[in-house]
């Protein structure tokens, strides 16, 4: 059973408060003090609350996941007076910004009129409101602000067919509900998108209360000892002292038709997409809650193989690939950051496991590149098979000129130096595919200084260093792909550039020179 | 008396405070697991896959899936409702994730009445695998039978019965995982797999036998083909300690040495290093450098290498030479002003007979196979002498 021991604590207190009847050990007493304190805790949540008013009618929360921030709108039944009416919101022990409440007339919008808010001194999680109205009524009121706590967050499920060719894509969206305060029957809308905020919500609530504690440091005996009584008070009356989903309190309903998931609509507002839950949702503080956001079956994806040292490290990396379009059974909206766990589905309906990965923000049309890391029956490896040096030039002190040493001119000068040269140099890059089924492959080299690329292989300038080359192996299939370059060293160097020659490359034998 | 009373009080409210976290209304836990088969395959990771029999009623049920003190990655549990006839149709509403607690609850829609099958995926940390082989070769180290064996470590905090491990054969062992047990069973035998056996020498990465007398290190290495002309290839070999034993002649097993194996895809070779040779000597040494000047601050360099090889063992074998031109450079040009591309080139004086190892030559490494005879008995052994002329070219 849950709730406090009030007769206990007044014994307790009283005993205290009669001057030391009982010698106390002191260390069980401390003990005593502190957990008293930690039970204290429960009374941080539903604490906002508009002191003349009842509970919140409706309440929607638009959580932002680029920043902690969520926008709240709740509304409330109000009965007004005709004259000057002074209401009180107070927040105590949640995450809200301070200087975010805002109040809105719904209901009488012409009849009533916010006079001044107060924020007492003493109190800084609250704050008071003097309405003036012209009629006695019960109206609606809005009020909103900015909380920090609650947050969102996608994640995906990939799993790939037997196949390899199709995925089918499940989009998932979890809340979390740090804030302080129980959100019961929320509407929830989440905001995908980039905001610019100028202080964090939390920074300012932080402040808010660094204000508070140098305020109440005097006042906190009194002040814990009248949160321990109303907590006391409170767990009587409750025959249960938890939170509960509402939804899972009861027994769940038998429905006349099946219930289906819930949609999401997505929809979208200047740089933002948003989706909006669709009907209300429990969170209490502490739950988190995941909805199925989307589903796409039979996605077509290519896999790739690619070395790119600067992207994916000095190995050749498997990447899934696909777009986020309407032709991919995709493309209904942007698809946020989150993790995407991929599993590969095998002949006895059993789920293989591939990698946990990050798939970034994803716009409508774009594609998609998920990096799986090495494929240990793909080997590749890049060899530098052979080099040698030609178009020498020396550079001779007496006279400040350069010669080239093969152009019959030589002139014998042992204090002479090299000042230019070609370096030539053989490369393969060797690729055996382990695996039964072809696969294509793209490997970036980048290639400093001014160079020029002999080869015969499936090759592209991808920048002005950087060169692309592109083959496919069959399953079993072993390739050597050979590339010789040329670069201009010292004096010859001209500028930082690659040039594309098409030009077979053999293999080099190493066979008996002439000798020098 | 009066302390009893307070003590009471303190675990009193201890016990408030825990249940505040703990209890929870929980409607359906979930059934039995009726099958479990747990993953192998994956090196870094384990993957259980449980089958359960879960009765769902018309309309919105929710299903309690907990795993206090279970080393569950919970991002990674995947609930599937198994299509079937008769079947009831689920929908997954949402899952709920409960305050400080390794628990979740997801609300299923069902259309009708009925028991659905479901499977239950998750990653599981601390259920681990290791590999390791027994190899054992003939007499004449030319075939070998190997067992690979799998051992299973469950300190995941779960037990799992009925354990049905797949390991990426078409075949599952059935092995019962109780809670901290370790055990291991065999994946695989094979026989009768061809064995090259191999000799190498290295100076630079394989270093000297005994320096001050230029001998160096004769390293012998088992290579197995893991395809099935050599009657292996099931499957790829995962990275493990190798053990090999030979049978001498009398029959009887003899520990030969030990090596970690690599992984080795389908169609590999796994090369295996199993200790070092005693009765081949091969001596290198530096018999000639020879620096030309060309120009200025250019030159080339002449070098001849000379390996003396002796074979004393009673039967012909192969040995391979490299010899690293990275390591010869520094040995012959230690004070080099600035580090230049590696330009060489074989020079006429070599003597090999054969062409460059292809698969094991290239600009920084240049290696020959040379055959040696066996020891004739009462005969003197044979002394081999190669050479290796090698020019270094426009250093400066």
């Amino acid at each position: 059973m849950n709730f406090l021991p009030l007769s206990l604590c007044k014994h307790f207190f009283l005993q205290r408060g009669s001057g030391n009847k009982f010698m106390f050990d002191k260390s069980l007493i401390s003990l005593i003090l502190i957990l008293l304190l930690l039970s204290v805790s429960y009374v941080f949540a539903k604490n906002i609350d508009l002191s003349t008013l009842p509970l919140r009618d409706s309440v929607q929360l638009t959580i932002y996941n680029s920043e902690d921030l969520t926008l709240v709108k709740e509304t409330r039944q109000i009965s007004l007076k005709n004259g000057v009416n002074r209401l009180q919101f107070s927040w105590a022990n949640t995450q809200i910004d301070p200087t975010s409440v805002q109040l809105k007339f719904i209901s009488h919008p012409m009849q009533m009129n916010l006079t001044n808010t107060i924020f007492p001194h003493e109190k800084p999680q609250m704050l008071y409101w003097n309405i003036q109205s012209s009629i006695e009524t019960l109206s609606t009121i809005e009020i909103s602000y900015f909380t920090s706590g609650i947050s969102w967050q996608a994640d995906y499920l990939g799993i790939i067919d037997v196949s390899g060719e199709e995925m089918a894509l499940d989009n998932f969206v979890t809340i979390t509900n740090l804030s302080g305060e129980d959100y019961e029957n929320a509407e929830i809308r989440l905001v995908i998108g980039q905001i610019n905020l100028v202080e964090r919500i939390n920074d300012l609530v932080r402040k808010a209360q660094q204000n508070k504690d140098l305020i109440t440091r005097g006042k906190q005996d009194r002040l814990r000892n009248n949160l321990r009584k109303k907590e006391a008070r409170k767990m009587m009356m409750k025959p249960s002292g938890l939170h509960v989903m509402s939804d899972m309190a009861v027994a769940a309903p038998v429905l006349e038709s099946m219930e289906e998931e819930k949609n999401i609509a997505k929809d979208s507002l200047s740089e933002y997409t948003i989706f909006s839950i669709e009907g209300t949702e429990n969170i209490p503080h502490q739950w988190s809650k995941r909805l199925r956001s989307s589903f796409s079956q039979a996605i077509a994806i290519e896999t790739v193989y690619r070395y790119r040292p600067r992207e994916y490290g000095e190995y050749l990396a498997k990447v899934f690939i696909f777009k986020n379009d309407k032709s991919a059974a995709l493309g209904e909206s942007p698809l946020p950051e989150g993790k995407i766990q991929l599993y590969k589905k095998n002949q006895h309906n059993s789920l293989n496991y591939i990698a946990s990965l990050r798939l970034k923000y994803t716009s409508v049309g774009e594609k998609i590149e998920l990096n799986s890391g090495v494929d240990r029956d793909v080997h590749f490896k890049i060899v530098n098979l052979k080099n040698w040096r030609d178009n020498i030039w020396m550079h001779y002190k007496k006279g400040n000129v350069h010669r080239r040493i093969d152009d019959g001119r030589i002139i014998v000068d042992h204090r002479s130096t090299v000042s230019g040269w070609n370096e030539h140099s053989i490369f393969v890059q060797q690729v055996r595919n382990y695996t039964d089924k072809a696969i294509q492959i793209e490997i970036r080299r980048l290639l400093y200084g001014d160079v020029m690329i002999k080869s015969q292989l499936d090759i592209k300038k991808h920048n002005y260093q950087t060169v692309e080359i592109h083959s496919k192996l069959a399953g079993g299939e072993e390739q050597e792909l050979l590339y010789k370059t040329e670069t201009k060293k010292g004096r010859n160097f001209k500028q930082n550039k690659v040039i594309l020659k098409n030009q077979k490359v053999n293999y080099p034998n190493w066979s008996i020179s002439s000798g020098l | 008396m009066k302390y009893k009373t307070l003590y009471a009080v303190a675990i009193f409210i201890l016990c408030l405070i825990s249940t505040n976290s703990y209890a929870r209304i929980k409607l359906i836990t979930l059934p039995a697991r009726e099958h479990i088969e747990i993953q192998l395959e994956n090196e870094n990771i384990t993957i259980i896959e449980e089958e359960r029999i879960v009765p769902l009623q018309k309309g919105n049920n929710l299903i309690d899936f907990s795993w206090h003190n279970t080393s569950i990655k919970p991002e990674t549990i995947i609930f599937r409702v198994i299509e079937g006839k008769d079947q009831p149709r689920a929908n997954i509403l949402s899952v709920s994730y409960p305050p400080n607690e390794a628990a979740l609850t997801w609300i299923i829609a069902s259309d009708k009445n009925g028991s659905a099958i479901v499977r239950i995926t998750y990653v599981i940390n601390h259920l681990d695998k290791e590999y390791h082989y027994i190899a054992k070769t003939n007499a004449d180290e030319t075939l070998m039978d190997l067992n690979q064996y799998i051992k299973v470590i469950n300190q995941s905090g779960e037990e799992y019965l009925n354990a049905q491990m797949n390991t990426g054969l078409a075949k599952t062992v059935s092995l019962p995982m109780r809670l901290n047990e370790t055990q291991e069973f065999l994946n695989y035998h094979f026989e009768n797999i061809p064995v090259d056996k191999t000799y190498t020498v290295n100076a630079a990465e394989l270093g000297y036998r005994n320096r001050t007398q230029d001998k160096l290190n004769v390293l012998m290495h088992y290579q197995i083909h893991n395809d099935t002309q050599h009657n292996l290839g099931k499957q790829s070999l995962a990275p493990g300690k190798f053990r090999i034993y030979q049978q001498d002649k009398k029959g009887s097993l003899v520990f030969a040495g030990e090596d970690w194996g690599q992984y080795t895809a389908k169609g590999d070779k796994e090369k295996l290093y199993i200790g070092q040779a005693r009765d081949i000597v091969v001596k290198r040494i530096i018999k000639r450098k020879n620096q030309q000047k060309i120009n200025g601050n250019l030159k080339n360099m002449d070098i001849l290498l000379e390996y003396t090889i002796e074979n004393f063992k009673d039967e012909e074998v192969t040995i391979i030479i490299e010899e690293s031109l990275e390591y010869l450079r520094n040995e012959v040009l230690p004070s080099r002003s600035q580090y230049q591309l590696l330009e060489w080139q074989v020079g006429k004086e070599t003597n090999f007979d054969r062409k460059p190892i292809k698969e094991r030559s290239n600009a920084q490494t240049i290696a020959y196979a040379i055959t040696l005879p066996a020891r004739k008995s009462g005969e003197k052994v044979v002394k081999l002498t190669k050479k290796l002329n090698i020019n270094l070219k426009n250093e400066w």
